[in-house]
């Protein structure tokens, strides 16, 4: 899995290529450890991203609870099988997705 | 490969290497010329001396832990004392290099120092020295350290422990015994300091080494300091050193996996296995654990004469806190379907329990059913999982459930029931992502398309039992070589309609 990280003053904008799963949600939860500092808009690009599984909803989960308090998170770009996922695991009605 | 470079260990490396192909190349000098003809032997020996130095420092370049990167930076020392002692033995006795020679004669002397410094400090980190001696040490041994660098240092300005004649030979001053104090004060502090530690005896016996191979090996040369083998002694007895530690290490390893196959058998263990003997229906479950410890469970259990609970979950993650959280989960939806309400009900008040208690943002999915069994009414809330299969026309289907939210996700989270009638004759199926996200070679997700086609390829009057190893058998087929990620968890139930039960139901009464 591949993350791009972009950062425009408060607004962090991260696009993830390949699969987010028990192998690489680790990685994706190390970028964000620290990195949340200051910022008031999280935005997950899941154009290139091809499957979530539930150790990576638990990484969107963290990252929600943290930007709950300083601002917002949203997701865009999801496809049809993670948006399902989305679905199937209630995880859409927490999120704000595009 | 950038990344790479900026890691300092991959400097020691080059290092090694380069003294190494150094030394070698060097070498070929002392059969060329004759001055240098006596000193081949030792020539040899700093040659494969650098060459075990880069293997050794290769070796243990990956490792973590206490003191290892001492070890690293002590073989890059000894690494170097052969470059050094190359050079010695090139420069000596040549007029117009005296110079040269006295620098490296004093280099390798600070080396030595260097060298026994850092041997204290990776048995004091390893071994765990402790007590008032430590302490003294502590302090001691850097001052006895600078004291005697300064007086090392001083032979630049006037010979106080060894000086090179005009013709370019080595000599020790009246007084160059002083140049071992170091030597001899630390040594015996730190065989002290070894055997006064509670260690395994061969830990303790490859510390001694370091220290008395190298003496005996001065005695047994008739005290010829400054011998190349010596530094292959010190290196040697740096092997061994790391043979003991890396064994320690792997038996600790070994002991961690023990503990992780427990933790499997008790979760596995956790999971009920003797299924209802009933005439009303047909109950059967399975869960095949990934190579590691995962956060699947099925769970089901009477909660009067007349109901029947069913639970199927999955935990966000794998490894010991998803099996942890798994126990946790399990007793709580076990405790609270018990105390009574409708499924909603108690996936609410077991979610704002686990929301309570969540650092780790951990989740699961769960799907809890609850059958009357004299009815065949099955009401069931889903918290996040798989929409379940059921079959109450002939055919398997799909039954998009009313879904809330994972448990332990948010506090807020609300649950709806989904009510079912089973007929005679009706099932239903419910499974993890490990069966619909099983994936192939390629990347392809089995999908619930196959599930169901999985489950209307068996043949009906099937058991359940068959039903579910049907759907396990069409998976195998499905990712063939490809390995297994997650968990494989599957509940079957069946309804064969309520069954003449008041002769139980007056022995009850």
């Amino acid at each position: 899995m591949n993350i791009k990280k972009t950062q425009n003053a408060a607004t962090m904008i991260i696009a993830l290529e390949g699969r987010l799963d028990t192998t690489t949600a680790p990685k994706l939860e190390a970028e964000l450890k620290d990195a949340l500092d200051g910022v008031t808009e999280l935005i997950f690009d899941f154009e290139k991203l091809d499957y979530i599984s539930s150790a990576g909803l638990r990484v969107l989960l963290s990252a929600q609870k943290v930007m709950m308090k300083q601002g917002e998170m949203k997701v865009i770009h999801a496809n049809d099988t993670i948006m399902e996922i989305f679905e199937v695991t209630g995880f859409s009605d927490i999120l704000t997705i595009e | 490969m950038i990344k790479k470079l900026k890691d300092i260990r991959i400097y020691g490396l080059i290092f090694t290497i380069a003294s190494a192909i150094f030394v070698i190349g060097f070498s070929t000098a002392f059969f060329s010329e004759e001055r240098l003809m006596p000193y081949q032997w030792g020539a040899g020996i700093n040659s494969m001396g650098a060459l075990i130095c880069a293997a050794l420092f290769y070796g243990c370049m990956r490792q973590e832990g206490d003191g290892i990167r001492t070890l690293r930076i002590l073989t890059v020392l000894v690494c170097s004392c052969f470059v050094v002692n190359e050079m010695i033995c090139y420069t000596v006795l040549v007029p117009e290099l005296r110079t040269l020679c006295f620098v490296f004669c004093l280099l390798s002397k600070l080396i030595d120092l260097a060298m026994i410094m850092l041997f204290y400090l990776y048995v004091r980190v390893t071994l765990g020295f402790e007590g008032k001696l430590a302490k003294f040490t502590d302090i001691l041994i850097p001052i006895l350290l600078i004291v005697q660098t300064l007086v090392m240092l001083g032979n630049i300005i006037t010979p106080v422990t060894f000086y090179i004649d005009a013709a370019g030979m080595y000599y020790d001053t009246s007084i160059s015994l002083i140049e071992e104090v170091f030597l001899v004060a630390a040594s015996v502090l730190t065989t002290v300091l070894i055997f006064m530690s509670h260690n395994p005896f061969n830990q303790k016996a490859a510390a001694l080494m370091f220290i008395f191979l190298p003496i005996i090996e001065y005695i047994m040369l008739g005290a010829n300091f400054g011998e190349a083998s010596q530094y292959g002694i010190v290196l040697m007895s740096l092997i061994v050193m790391y043979c003991v530690i890396s064994n320690v290490k792997s038996r600790k390893l070994a002991a961690t996996e023990t503990e992780l196959n427990m933790a499997t058998e008790i979760q596995t263990g956790s999971l009920p296995t003797v299924f209802p003997d009933r005439p009303e229906f047909d109950l059967y479950a399975s869960m095949d654990p990934a190579k590691e410890v995962g956060g699947d469970f099925y769970d089901f259990f009477s909660i009067d004469d007349d109901h029947l609970a069913i639970v199927i979950a999955d935990v966000s993650g794998k490894g010991v806190p998803a099996a942890l959280f798994m126990m946790s989960s399990k007793i709580y939806i076990n405790d609270h379907a018990t105390i009574g309400g409708s499924p909603a009900e108690i996936l609410t008040r077991v979610n704002k329990l686990v929301c309570a208690n969540n650092k780790a943002h951990m989740f699961v999915t769960v799907w809890l059913g609850i059958l009357e069994i004299s009815t065949g009414k099955l009401t069931s809330a889903s918290a996040g999982h798989e929409y379940p299969m059921i079959n109450t026309s002939g055919k398997y289907e799909m039954l998009k459930d009313k879904h809330g939210l994972a448990i332990g996700a948010m506090e807020f989270a609300k649950y709806k029931n989904t009510e079912i009638q089973l007929k005679k004759g009706d099932s239903i199926f419910v499974y993890t992502d490990g069966v619909a996200e099983a994936t192939d070679a390629n990347n392809e997700l089995f999908g619930t398309e196959r599930t169901v086609d999985a489950l209307n390829a068996v043949p009906k009057g099937a058991s359940q039992k068959e039903v579910l190893a049907g759907v396990r058998a069409a998976v195998d087929a499905f990712v063939k070589e490809a390995p297994q990620f997650d968990d494989l968890t599957m509940v079957g139930l069946k309804y064969y309609g309520p069954q003449d039960n008041t002769e139980t139901e007056e022995q009850t009464e």
